[in-house]
């Protein structure tokens, strides 16, 4: 028979980690499961092994007290392991961690699963969004950060929220050439004062921002509020950036625009959730605007839906690193209460410790989700502007899908197969949700969600068939009267 | 201000036989709803490759169905303004026992005399048809050329459109709770998003035809079993010619010995080079759409077997939805007895092929009283089914 | 192109130790620890993949394995994502040529 396992981590970033040493220290095994080679996630992002640095972030620290917490021996950590699939187990309430790693696909039976797969930039598109030379903001600060590399020479950097600042910043420090930064929301201006409470007890952040606030005006950086990326242009790569202001629903106002040559394009239009997982099992889905859209249902222990599955950080809906690590401590020890390791008693002291900063936490992701999560009209677009990349489906073939009667974005990846290339529409859903709200005049959320299939990241089929969804158990496959 | 919406006729189940059923309808003027518990074609009718199949007819009685309404195909993206992809296409199904090879001889003496092409294929000819099979330990192969593809989901939409376009009422995420039935007689169907009036209501509801049923307190004798399918990336590098199928399983234990699961496979590949595999479970009276861990293993380890070359290719997708089978083969089409205005369409073997003629047959139902297309009483609702052999009747070695 | 120190700013970068990789057949240097999206960038190469619907330049957009745009063929595998796969002495890598480059 095959061991069932107390607990499998998905994702080893602010929240994975917390919730592993949470829960180990308890006294759970923990099995913590990164696709990376080294745990960190994005946004403690390790350096690769041989390479060196003296820019680090203030919060490097912070990150080595996690990294050596790690080394515990209730923790074991597989890197180099994607998790393409959840499925039902094999015993009474168990799941199985589906993994595919350097040795092969493996299965995982568990008692409990922590989702804490983070979240990733969320695109909006224009014509020529999709030629080499446009990144996001987060590509932008992993090629800076993690690699020593300028992403170009001469860039122009459109968005919304402290991503992108970080962004410019970093670019500008490292020697770029910015040629302008755009904040597309006009909510910086409008509701920015009556959140200045909110800054309360965030002195890191404060100094982060003022930070990169020395660079822009070290650098004279233009820095224009209520400013949007229109479009692209350029023979096998970008080479001119359009741009113009928006007016107060986001659509660019005529004869505003200005064109700027460039050789890179950073877009910084926030997170998406990454909820490819809590999708798939399926996990029920509620709708958060602040927060990046459907999200998993989670109670008060950040369980979702499905008993022995939680959720964690920024794939059960967009709130920062800090209060990642507040759900992930928050996670841990509830499993580890589930499961015996806590009573009831040292459970409760726990939430109530980390109340405050939950709190504190929460009120500011809900304000920085208010400023950021606001994205240009751009739909006056051309229809040849592609919107799924993988399966190169267009504006015009998604309107065709709507005026067939399509009514959710499940209807338009059926008539339209966007969505269904190799990101499984991870790119492409928010914008094909976006295009539908906007042409049915209902709100974004009417159109639903795609459900995902495994296996989330393509496997081949060589891994498929030796898949060993028993770890322990010598398992035969029996191939019947083929032999 | 609570006034219950009247149809003439309400269809119950957005797959291909229902779509097909809304457009006929439709057309011939009757104001029409159509109710979906989840998306247009979420069950088997979206999750199946869009095999335009005749081989597999139960032979004792849908023959003339499959011929009928293949024959449709011929002006159907013409007559429904819309291209859903379909390309007439060869199917060669391996035979691995000579079980299976005695079952196609009987297939290949009569489907040819009904108009259905069906030859043998010696294993040594196997390769010069499709090259990339492995032939090695096989019988032989049949051989259909009588047979086409076409991708589902267009195929559904190209009939709704329509549909939409002549006054359809199309509800998605819909699920119908209850019926009111007064004195004998359907009058209303109630729904989680309220209760709809209506002369005719029409089941076209596959596998979930037995749970509804149920509140009708009726057994209608449908049973269901899991079918899987995955795709991988486009392989622009091999060219398969033909839909290929195995007429044997696998078993792979999922648990334990004797805890096992059957597997069959089907292969095809799109126009766009991506594969397509496919597999039926061991049957079980299942309604789950969430895909085991033990399929995904399965359906490559069968590709592997007999195509080789697929073991570099990724896989990017799998999914699963139950299908229905009857014991003697034949859909259930037709009036309900003891229930004015119930008609049911369900359970089709072959839904792909015979939408076309189910949609015509429904809508004379409805707007006639009977049908003069074909002789429907062998698939009385109501009757007493024979067992015939069919594909799906595997021996299962393990507990059932 | 890569970061190299500079006073004031950047004063202990360090890569790992250069090793040889093979680029279209091309030998080229690049440093251990490097992504093999770095290195193609560092040697000018931008157009990764031609997205096989359309024959468009694909590349790399999103850097952490989620948009599957900068799809490359390493030591004769196809379709890796050059942004998640780090290089070693020797790695083969082959990318696609679009028209209009």
């Amino acid at each position: 028979m095959s061991t069932i396992r107390e607990l499998v981590i998905v994702g080893a970033g602010p929240a994975g980690m917390q919730a592993a040493i949470a829960a180990a220290s308890a006294g759970v095994q923990v099995i913590l499961i990164d696709s990376s080679p080294l745990p960190g996630g994005q946004y403690y992002k390790q350096l690769p092994r041989p390479f060196l640095s003296d820019n680090q972030d203030s919060h490097h620290e912070h990150a080595h007290q996690l990294f050596s917490h790690l080394a515990n021996p209730h923790i074991e950590v597989m890197t180099e392991t994607m998790v393409w699939g959840i499925f039902a187990g094999a015993n009474a309430g168990t799941w199985q961690v589906a993994t595919y790693g350097p040795t092969g696909c493996f299965g995982l039976e568990t008692k409990k699963i922590i989702l804490a797969n983070g979240a990733y930039d969320r695109s909006i598109s224009f014509p020529g969004w999709d030629l080499p030379g446009v990144i996001t903001a987060g590509a932008a600060l992993t090629m800076l950060k993690h690699q020593h590399f300028l992403p170009g020479k001469r860039i122009l950097l459109s968005g919304s929220g402290p991503l992108q600042m970080a962004a410019a910043a970093w670019l500008i420090d490292s020697g770029a050439e910015v040629v302008a930064v755009l904040e597309s929301s006009p909510n910086l201006i409008k509701h920015g004062i009556r959140y200045l409470p909110a800054l309360t007890a965030q002195t890191a952040r404060i100094r982060e921002g003022l930070g990169y606030l020395r660079s822009f005006i070290k650098a004279k950086t233009n820095y224009k509020f209520g400013w949007s990326i229109t479009s692209c242009s350029g023979a096998g790569q970008v080479q001119q950036a359009t741009f113009a202001k928006l007016d107060s629903r986001g659509l660019p106002i005529p004869g505003t625009k200005e064109t700027k040559e460039v050789d890179t394009v950073v877009l910084g239009y926030s997170l998406n959730p990454n909820t490819s997982l809590s999708r798939m099992v399926p996990c029920e889905m509620e709708f958060q605007h602040l927060r990046g859209g459907y999200v998993p249902r989670r109670n008060e222990n950040f369980e979702t839906s499905q008993p022995g599955i939680y959720a964690a950080g920024d794939c059960a809906g967009v709130g920062g690193a800090p209060l990642s690590e507040v759900e992930g401590r928050i996670t841990g020890s509830a499993i580890a209460h589930q499961l015996g390791y806590l009573s009831i008693q040292e459970y409760d002291a726990i939430r109530e410790k980390e109340a405050g900063s939950l709190a504190r936490e929460k009120r500011f992701a809900d304000v920085l989700g208010d400023l950021f999560s606001f994205t240009p009209d751009l739909s006056s677009m051309a229809g040849a502007t592609i919107i799924c990349r993988c399966e190169q489906i267009s504006l015009a073939e998604i309107r065709a899908a709507i005026a067939m009667g399509a009514q959710t974005v499940t209807d338009i990846k059926n008539i339209t197969r966007s969505g269904m290339g190799n990101c499984q529409g991870r790119t492409c859903a928010t914008l094909i949700a976006g295009i539908l709200a906007k042409e049915t005049q209902r709100p974004i959320q009417a159109g639903g969600f795609l459900a995902t299939r495994p296996p989330i990241h393509p496997v081949p089929l060589s891994a498929l068939e030796n898949y060993q969804y028993h770890e322990d158990s010598s398992v035969q496959v029996q191939r019947g009267s083929l032999e | 201000m609570n006034k219950t919406k009247t149809f003439d006729v309400i269809i119950v189940g957005a797959g291909v036989i229902g779509c097909s059923i809304a457009y006929y309808l439709t057309q011939a003027g009757f104001k029409t709803a159509l109710f979906e518990k989840d998306f247009v074609g979420a069950g088997a009718s979206g999750a199946n490759f869009g095999m335009v199949q005749s081989n597999d007819v139960a032979i004792q009685h849908s023959i003339p169905m499959v011929t009928t309404s293949y024959q449709r195909f011929d002006t159907l993206e013409e007559q429904l303004g819309m291209r859903f992809g379909f390309r007439r296409i060869a199917s060669l199904r391996l035979l691995a026992t000579e079980a299976d090879w005695q079952f196609s001889a009987e297939r290949a003496r009569i489907l040819p005399e009904a108009g259905i092409p069906y030859e043998f294929v010696p294993p040594e000819r196997i390769p010069e048809i499709e090259p990339l099979v492995n032939p090695r330990g096989l019988y032989g192969a049949s051989y259909c050329s009588y047979q086409a593809q076409l991708n589902p989901f267009l195929y559904m939409w190209a009939y709704l459109q329509n549909a939409i376009r002549s006054g359809l009422e199309l509800h998605s995420y819909t699920s119908v709770i209850n019926f009111g039935i007064q004195n004998g007689v359907m009058k209303t169907v109630v729904t989680d998003k309220g209760t709809f009036s209506a002369g005719i209501v029409i089941l076209a509801t596959a596998a979930w035809t037995r749970p509804l049923g149920q509140l009708l307190g009726r057994k209608w004798d449908i049973h269901t079993f899991r079918a899987s399918a995955m795709v991988t990336e486009p392989v622009a590098s091999l060219n398969l010619r033909t839909i290929v199928t195995t007429a044997q399983h696998i078993e792979i234990p999922v648990n334990s010995q004797g805890d096992s699961e059957l597997t069959v496979l089907a292969i095809s590949q799109t126009a766009d080079g991506h594969f397509l595999i496919a597999q039926a479970d061991r049957p079980g009276e299942v309604l789950c759409d969430a895909i085991s861990h033990v399929a995904p293993k399965a359906m490559a380890i069968m590709a592997a077997r007999y195509f080789p070359a697929l073991r570099t290719a990724r896989m990017l997708r799998t999914w699963t939805a139950p299908t229905t089978y009857t014991q003697d083969g034949g859909p259930l089409l037709g009036y309900v007895d003891g229930i004015d205005g119930l008609i049911l369409a369900a359970s089709f073997r072959s839904a792909i092929i015979n939408a076309p003629l189910a949609g015509e047959i429904v809508t004379q139902l409805v707007s006639q009283g009977y049908t003069d297309l074909i002789d429907i009483n062998p698939f009385s609702p109501e009757r007493e089914m024979i067992a015939a052999e069919t594909f799906y009747t595997v021996k299962c070695s393990g507990k059932k | 192109m890569r970061i190299e120190n500079t006073p004031g700013h950047s004063t202990q970068l360090r890569r790992g130790k250069s090793i040889p990789v093979i680029i279209n057949g091309e030998k080229v240097s690049a440093f251990e620890g490097e992504l093999v999206s770095t290195v193609l960038h560092a040697e000018g190469i931008r157009t990764l993949h031609i997205n096989p619907h359309s024959q468009r330049e694909a590349s790399l957009y999103c850097m952490m394995g989620v948009c599957y745009q900068c799809l490359v063929t390493i030591d004769g595998v196809r379709n890796m994502r050059a942004c998640q796969t780090y290089i070693h002495d020797g790695m083969e890598i082959e990318t696609e040529t679009g028209e209009s480059a």
